[in-house]
């Protein structure tokens, strides 16, 4: 296969806090989204390989985590967005949910959608906000934010079924 | 507090969501952003894209007032 350039084009990530869980456009990025999936792996030692190297590697599952700075941003999915990573979606900002909730099964969790016109987007089904940052001044400084993405999975399920971490194909 | 906007669903089920106060108005502006952008999909221009305008309240639940697209099928006539 021939090589060739990779732009995705401009980043406008879209939250699925919208009504019904539609999607709405939390702001525009300043240098792109950063997509990093995080493999896991479990190691199975053996006397022949030694402790420090493995000699059998389990696959043990993907999550990723999403991060942006957003120049521009709509404050009212930006407050939806903190209100259910906090698991108090229909409360007051700043007021944390129970301890002990669960994101996916309670609806805390939303969908993220990284559209692009000249790439596959990335679309991950379930994801929460990690570690929001504003920097308050004078300058205008985007805000940061940074999402983990998972596979969820309900607890009546007795398989994983069709449940995913991410497609790399447009809504439909 | 209770805020206004058009939901877009498109034939497999997605959903987007534009906040707005005028039917019209908004919808120039999806229109407008998906041309640009190419934001809300391929399915944009589908005839099984539904578009509506109406009203959120505070637990999230969505109230059509106008169906933008597609338009009403007509009243077949009597006799």
């Amino acid at each position: 296969m021939a090589t060739a350039y990779r732009v995705f084009g401009p980043c406008i990530p879209q939250t699925g806090t919208g009504t019904a869980n539609a999607y709405e456009p939390a702001g525009v990025c300043q240098k792109g989204g950063r997509v990093a999936l995080e493999f896991h792996f479990h190691a199975i030692h053996t006397d022949l390989s030694g402790p420090s190297t493995p000699a059998e590697w389990q696959q043990m599952g993907v999550s990723a985590r999403i991060s942006f700075e957003l120049a521009t941003v709509d404050e009212a999915v930006l407050s939806k967005i903190l209100k259910r990573s906090m698991a108090n979606g229909a409360g007051a900002e700043g007021t944390p949910g129970v301890p002990g909730t669960l994101m996916g099964t309670g609806g805390h969790a939303f969908s993220l959608y990284l559209p692009s016109v000249s790439a596959p987007p990335w679309v991950f089904d379930t994801a929460v906000l990690l570690n929001p940052e504003n920097v308050e001044g004078t300058v205008a400084e985007p805000v940061r934010l940074t999402f983990q993405a998972w596979r969820f999975v309900a607890g009546n399920a007795v398989s994983v079924g069709s449940s995913k971490l991410f497609s790399r194909v447009a809504p439909s | 507090m209770t805020e206004t906007g058009i939901l877009v669903t498109l034939p497999g089920g997605s959903r987007f969501w534009h906040r707005c106060q005028d039917a019209a108005a908004g919808y120039r502006e999806m229109q407008a952003v998906h041309a640009e952008t190419g934001l809300y999909g391929e399915k944009w221009d589908d005839p099984a894209t539904v578009v509506e305008f109406g009203a959120v309240d505070p637990a999230n639940q969505f109230t059509p007032r106008q169906r933008l697209r597609p338009a009403a099928a007509p009243t077949p006539k009597e006799g």
